[in-house]
């Protein structure tokens, strides 16, 4: 690893405000960013990183009417015990649950996970040995590479990498808005393809906090070679929501985690046997997988119906 | 229906029966207590004041040629002290570790030329810190010329492919990236026997390369400094890691050969390194953090290799092509095997696998069978990619297993019975292995035809089983050392520990045979004891406690010898007891064994059994049940049984624990895997302990360990090796196949894979 200069934020508009000034990432529970720091997996080394764990009172998870209130600091095992997101945002506990392992969940926070870059084992490659679209490249190496891992819905802004956050499926799903120093954002829209980045922040923003919907009822499933320590291949999450409609959000299939409605569609007159897996085979019926990658496509049928199924 | 094998006891003390020590519980090891503790020191945990860190160029393509042009700005840079480049006088002069059973592998130290990405080639630096280094490195003018590599052995083995190696034979434009011709073995007709099958089949079985399994990255230190014993000749001693579990310090040792040093002046730093699988791969490092100490005054050197450039050693790629004839009763009668099997970079295994497989591996399992003829063809061609290391033994049993496995699916028969039906001898090693496994297993309760039973969550439900050897490794020499003073044993060993524990076993063999109690036999670590070749892998590992029982034996003759004297009668009057010398015929009249002075022996030699041979005489049959999610691809072992024939169980928790852990990178190999390159660029893409996908605690199956006692083994007591016959996944594809009625023809068996051969996708591969 390289000498960068460790600051410590007092507050959330200070930690962008001293970010606006050099070239600085962000750290919290550091789970993803001392790894790729340690791999000089990007094109450029930051000067400063910012220390947010130092800011107070941004790790509470708390009950404010209709919806879940989560500080971004607060810890992917605290949201994964939390009885207040496990009765209300239940895709959102399930899924923390499934994240890595105990003592990463231990250092991980909420905020973190919904800013992780991707896993694309190209992207990661350390001593950034493939210069690629999300680098400031013109190619992406994983289309016409290894692609198993990858993209079942073509790709977005050039990039054919699958998102591997695990909460973001839950949070679109549940409906949750994304609150920054900037500016409040749908969980739908905060997830995208933005240079390094896996979301719509800019390099001076940061997430400050989540809020999430009460939800009667949801629901998430996740798919990894693994047991634990391992991101998704394929996760799925679905909410019925205060209208009764249902929300499906898939991740692992594409760029950004995606919303499917063409499924939802298809359980809009219930949940039964059928509609799922009618459901099922609607969310993937529009797939363009890569040559590795077709695999992916009968997991996410299986995952949608699956999730569904726990809605019932 | 097999032969049976009479095992000669050879040796002095191989029928012994009355044991107090040996085969007990409850003898807490001495290493345990080390990592447990956190008492044992590895390489990462060294560290001495103004310590210098070195790191080399490494290449970013698949194979490529340098040419360093310009080193004066990476000197210039503040914080370096020295750049070597592949024309220094010295560095070029020393060779990497050349086997001296191997003419092939013999290859600079630091060359111009890479064999993979991530090897290092060109230039070295040491500077005040890893940041340092990189920045000098990133100011040394190189010039690549990217070179054409092979990823595949398979590739390799086409006409036109690419010469990797043209100094590797005079031949190699005729004969391309081997060494040779194929080598052949055959027995009988082939031509023949099938003409007498009622069924011919042929079978696929291949693998990619696997890591050697190493949580932790090597790491390099070496230091010279004066030596309180001092040298005739003045010289600084070095020390040095330890990172080579066999041969002893040799690749270290060759370093110092190679820079005009001898053996005796190094001392090994530390006896513990990081878990490895079958390490042959011997790396630069060990060789140039040394000889950079060396060069700069003796200052401590930490030679850098990150946990991803770690990954370039690994276990080949193997490729069977099997076309196998037998009759209506299951009887294997024809057998035409050919294999192409992977010899990776320089530095590697590969270099000498050649010549360390006398037979071709296939033909070894098939020899082991009934089968009145084989051809048996068996290519070794060099590939890129990485360095590949040992592979002992388990290639000649997958295919036969697969065989097995092909009859019992033509014929509607369990496996169980096909495998006692055709291996060569069944008793009483394989028989009673069977015999308990099954038990154990509950075989015959849970045995179905292919895609007979599902599960009550709808997944498929299948089993198989798959007979093996337990390796013998009578062909290593072991050397053991042991003092008695002032009423206690001591035996000093240098090995480095990699978590076999073979040193406890040790101690009990000796305890056993002198007549010590335990606590009296001491085993240290004696880093500057220039031993050789105390077996620390595992099969080694076990196997060595026949020179700790022949050297043990000796000693207390000895000490009887002398003592008896002083009990007024002779030697075989006299008997050790709980470490008192006592008289026979009145255990009344005894005396401390210390006070009969000082006494030493060594012994330095082999169980007294053939290396490889067709008559395995000591065998393990494994059990594997598996669900099959149809839906997804997802394979999950739920059962893995294992019963093995210890021959003699010295250490218990050391045996069963080599058998876990077997079991486990078995169980990684079989469903996750394998190690993968860009195609295009020859990049390696998973190295690292996400994208390499071990198993972790909750991805371990339920694992029984079946202890079976034969005494057949080539070791102490009959004993025989344990772990390297479990370690391939071949059995959990079987076992898919008895869940789907499918054969998957290459692990890992990856969802993809799985659902493919059910039909549901078809996968461009």
């Amino acid at each position: 690893m390289r000498n960068f200069s460790h600051v410590d934020a007092a507050s959330a508009k200070e930690a962008s405000s001293n970010a606006s000034k050099s070239s600085a990432l962000f750290i919290a529970g550091g789970t993803d960013l001392l790894g790729t720091l340690k791999d000089e997996i990007l094109p450029s080394y930051p000067e400063k990183v910012i220390n947010l764990k130092t800011i107070g009172g941004m790790d509470g998870i708390r009950d404010e009417g209709g919806a879940v209130l989560i500080g971004a600091l607060a810890k992917i095992s605290a949201l994964a015990e939390s009885d207040l997101a496990i009765a209300h945002a239940t895709a959102l506990a399930q899924a923390c649950e499934k994240v890595a392992s105990p003592t990463i969940r231990n250092m991980a926070t909420i905020g973190g996970n919904i800013c992780q870059m991707h896993r694309c084992w190209y992207f990661r490659v350390p001593d950034n040995r493939f210069a690629c679209r999300r680098k400031g490249g013109n190619y992406c190496p994983a289309r016409i590479g290894d692609n198993r891992y990858h993209s079942i819905y073509g790709e977005q802004d050039g990039c054919y990498a699958a998102s591997s956050h695990d909460t973001a499926p839950a949070l679109i799903a549940l409906g949750a808005t994304i609150s920054t120093t900037k500016r409040k954002l749908a969980a739908e829209d905060f997830f995208v393809i933005n240079g390094i980045r896996s979301n719509a922040l800019e390099a001076d923003e940061v997430v400050t906090e989540i809020s999430v919907p009460k939800a009667a009822k949801s629901a998430f499933q996740k798919f990894a070679l693994r047991k634990s320590i391992d991101f998704p291949l394929v996760n799925c999450a679905a909410a019925r929501l205060g209208d009764d409609s249902v929300c499906i959000a898939l991740g692992g299939v594409y760029p950004s985690p995606v919303r499917i409605q063409a499924a939802e569609a298809a359980v809009a007159g219930g949940i039964t046997e059928a509609s799922a897996q009618s459901a099922a085979d609607a969310a993937v019926a529009e797939c363009r997988p890569l040559p590795k990658s077709g695999y992916k496509v009968e997991i996410a049928r299986a995952l949608v119906k699956r999730t569904l199924m726990e809605l019932k | 229906m097999g032969e049976t094998s009479v095992w000669e006891l050879e040796g002095r003390n191989q029928e012994r029966e009355d044991f107090k020590i040996v085969g007990t519980e409850g003898h807490p090891g001495r290493q345990s207590w080390d990592m447990a503790s956190g008492a044992a020191k590895f390489p990462t945990d060294l560290h001495r004041e103004g310590t210098l860190v070195a790191m080399a160029l490494r290449c970013p393509f698949g194979r490529a040629r340098v040419k360093v042009k310009d080193v004066s700005k990476a000197e210039a840079l503040e914080g370096v002290r020295l750049v070597v480049t592949h024309e220094d006088e010295e560095i070029s002069e020393m060779p990497r570790m050349v086997p001296s059973w191997f003419e092939f592998g013999r290859s600079p130290l630091l060359s111009d030329e890479a064999e993979f990405e991530g090897d290092e080639c060109g230039v070295v630096v040491v500077a005040i810190s890893e940041e340092v280094c990189k920045d000098a490195l990133s100011l040394v003018e190189v010039e690549w010329e990217v070179l054409p590599f092979i990823l595949d052995a398979r590739d390799a083995a086409k006409p036109g492919a690419p010469i990797l190696r043209p100094e590797m034979n005079p031949d190699s434009n005729l004969t391309g990236n081997t060494f040779g011709a194929p080598i052949t073995w055959e027995l009988g007709n082939v031509e023949e026997g099938f003409k007498e099958a009622d069924h011919i089949e042929v079978i696929e079985y291949g693998r990619q390369m696997w890591s050697q399994f190493r949580p932790m990255p090597p790491a390099y230190f070496a230091y010279w400094d004066d030596d309180p014993w001092g040298n005739p000749d003045g010289n600084k001693i070095g020390y040095v890691t330890n990172h080579a579990h066999f041969p002893s310090n040799g690749p270290i040792v060759s370093a110092y050969l190679g820079a005009g040093t001898d053996m005796d002046k190094y001392r090994a730093l530390s006896p513990y390194m990081a878990a490895r699988y079958c390490d042959f791969v011997e790396k630069r490092g060990a060789q140039f953090a040394p000889v950079l100490s060396k060069r700069l005054g003796g200052v401590p050197i930490r030679y850098i290799q990150s946990r991803r450039e770690s990954f370039d050693a690994a276990v080949p790629q193997s490729f069977f092509t099997v076309r196998i004839g037998f009759k209506k009763d299951g009887t294997l009668c024809a057998v035409q095997s050919k294999n192409i099997h992977q010899v990776g970079a320089r530095g590697g295994y590969g270099d000498k696998t050649h010549g360390h497989l006398v037979l071709p591996a296939n033909a070894q399992g098939f020899k082991s069978t009934s089968c009145p003829n084989i051809h048996s063809e068996m290519g070794y061609y060099v590939t890129n990619g990485a360095c590949t290391t040992a592979d002992p033994g388990k290639d000649h049993w997958e295919p036969v297993n697969l065989a097995f496995a092909k009859i019992a699916d033509t014929l509607d028969m369990p496996i169980s019975d096909v495998i006692m039906k055709n291996v060569k001898v069944t008793a009483p090693s394989l028989e009673a292995c069977m015999a308990a496994g099954k038990q154990a297993f509950g075989w015959d309760e849970k045995w179905h035809l292919p895609g007979k039973r599902t599960l009550a969550d709808g997944r498929l439900h299948g089993i198989a089983c798959r007979s093996c050897w337990s390796m013998t490794w009578g062909m290593i020499s072991y050397n053991i050392n042991l003092r008695m003073r002032e009423g206690k044993v001591y035996m000093p060993y240098q090995e480095s520990l990699i978590g076999t524990y073979w040193p406890d076993a040790a101690q009990m063999v000796i305890a056993e045979e002198t007549g010590m109690k335990l606590e009296d036999v001491v085993v240290y670590y004696a880093g500057h004891y220039p031993n050789w070749n105390q077996g620390d892998a595992a099969d080694r590992g076990s196997t060595c406690t026949w020179a700790a029982k022949e050297a043990a034996i000796d000693l207390k003759r000895k000490i009887c010898e002398v003592g008896c004297t002083y009990l007024g009668a002779e030697a075989d009057e006299v008997d050790i007891i709980d470490s008192m010398l006592v008289l026979k015929a009145d255990p009344s009249v005894q005396m401390p064994i210390g006070a009969t002075g000082q006494i030493a022996t060594g012994f330095c030699g082999k169980p007294l059994v053939p290396f490889q041979n067709d008559v395995i005489r000591t065998m393990n049959v494994d059990f594997c049940e598996v669900a099959v999610d149809t839906e997804t691809g997802l394979v999950e072992i739920l059962d893995y049984c294992s019963a093995h024939d210890f021959g003699k169980i010295i250490r218990p928790s050391s045996g069963l624990g080599q058998l876990e852990n077997a079991l486990t990178m078995a169980s990684g190999r079989a469903l996750r895997e394998e190690l993968v390159w860009d195609e295009g660029t020859g990049v390696l893409l998973n190295g690292n302990m996400y994208d390499y996908k071990v198993p972790t605690a909750l991805d371990q199956p339920e694992i029984l360990t079946v202890p079976v006692e034969t005494r057949c083994g080539g070791g102490a007591y009959g004993s025989t090796g344990v772990a390297h016959a479990h370690c391939d996944g071949g059995l959990v594809g079987l076992a898919i196949q008895n869940a789907i009625g499918e054969f998957i023809p290459m692990l890992p068996y990856t969802p993809d894979k799985v659902l493919e051969a059910l039909g549901k996708i078809s996968q461009g591969r």
